[in-house]
């Protein structure tokens, strides 16, 4: 098995719904992947393809983990001193609640995993195609 | 690199967090129903207005999930700088530009001049179209051609001059806004694009939680919308600091 098909087993794990972004959107790079690689001035071969495809799946993920929580904690320090929830439907959401400590928690462990392998820049960051240059050991633009 | 102990660190993540995952995956719709709101309250906040919530209830912020309802039954934020003021609605109800017809449409997130949402709680409320700044839509889609067609139908039938290469406001406002969690795809690249040779004043932001990471990053950062303002300092930059340590 690949790295690719490594993750698409791993993010079987998480809800569908998020899920369903992370593959779709690894799919769409695979479609463009030509450009990216063109841009990046890098031939492609299916083990860099494999691994390219891999972190642009962990890259997607930690996006998605990354901005959801912003926004769900931005809304909350939005309402500065007058008010300490959101409330969406029949459900609240508090600042301090522990929903919220879970997800900050869940960021904080993925940002942490991504410095341990120097990832940080390249996933959180950069370009596509910095990714590609990334895997090649060249310098990232 | 050794990508085999990334593999292994991003499962041992994922089996760890379950849990916040399906939480994740819970309040995934509801991050992004409130994330369209914040973006057009950061909008305003990053070029110097000041932003307050408004209409709280029960210590909460009353989010606008739907059609139905009543604006003034919900939470909104008010954005003031100088004596400029202006509201930001969710789903809001607006008058059609067109006098042909007293059409209501209510946008996903609706920027409005302060007062000019009506507080009645009876018949068909809707704020009347010249009172209403700009908008965004928010959609969970890829971004396909058809897709783009029905925002520029949405643009023509309630705030037409910005098809017409004019704003029909100031710079400190955003043009209208197609964001969504999903990527250009097909030929809408080229479509977008070809918005400007038209002189289309519309913003189109896909993979928008990108952009949202990026302002997570920068509290200077812009907002992903068009025109970016060049004057004026984001209001209340302490907000940064507030809630946590999370290192962005």
């Amino acid at each position: 098995m690949g790295l690719r098909e490594d993750f698409e087993a791993i993010v079987a794990g998480i809800p569908y719904s998020l899920r369903e972004e992370v593959i779709g959107y690894v799919d769409s790079v695979e479609e463009s992947s030509p450009e990216i690689f063109r841009e990046a001035g890098v031939d492609r071969s299916p083990e860099l393809l494999d691994q390219f495809l891999f972190l642009a799946g962990v890259r997607r993920l930690h996006t998605l983990t990354t901005s959801y929580y912003w926004l769900l904690d931005r809304s909350l320090q939005l309402l500065g001193s007058d008010a300490s929830a959101i409330s969406v439907g029949r459900s609240r959401l508090e600042r301090g609640g522990g929903e919220m400590k879970m997800l900050r928690d869940l960021v904080r462990k993925f940002n942490e995993m991504l410095a341990n392998h120097g990832l940080s820049d390249v996933v959180a960051q950069g370009s596509l195609a910095d990714v590609v240059l990334f895997l090649q050991g060249r310098p990232v633009r | 690199m050794n990508l085999e102990a990334v593999r292994d660190a991003v499962a041992d993540l994922v089996a760890q967090h379950k849990a916040a995952f399906t939480t994740l995956g819970r309040r995934e719709t509801q991050a992004l129903e409130i994330g369209a709101l914040v973006l057009a309250v950061e909008h305003y906040r990053r070029v110097g207005f000041e932003t307050r919530a408004v209409n709280l209830q029960q210590d909460a912020f009353k989010v606008k999930l739907s059609a139905k309802g009543y604006p003034s039954n919900f939470s909104w934020y008010e954005v003031s700088r100088g004596t400029q003021r202006y509201e930001i609605h969710a789903n809001l109800p607006v008058r059609g530009a067109t006098n042909h017809d007293k059409g209501v449409y209510v946008v996903d997130v609706g920027v409005a001049v302060a007062g000019a949402v009506p507080a009645v709680k009876k018949g068909r409320v809707a704020v009347a179209n010249d009172n209403l700044v700009s908008f965004v839509e928010a959609k969970k889609l890829v971004i396909y051609p058809m897709l783009l067609a029905q925002f520029v139908g949405i643009v023509h039938e309630i705030k037409p001059k910005y098809l017409g290469g004019r704003a029909a406001v100031g710079r400190a406002h955003f043009y209208p806004a197609l964001v969504s969690v999903g990527y250009l795809r097909g030929t809408s690249e080229d479509i977008v694009k070809g918005y400007k040779r038209r002189g289309y004043l519309v913003n189109v932001v896909p993979t928008f939680d990108e952009r949202v990471v990026s302002m997570a990053h920068d509290p200077l950062a812009p907002s992903p919308f068009r025109p970016r303002a060049r004057h004026g300092r984001p209001a209340r930059p302490k907000l940064e600091v507030v809630s946590d340590d999370v290192p962005f």
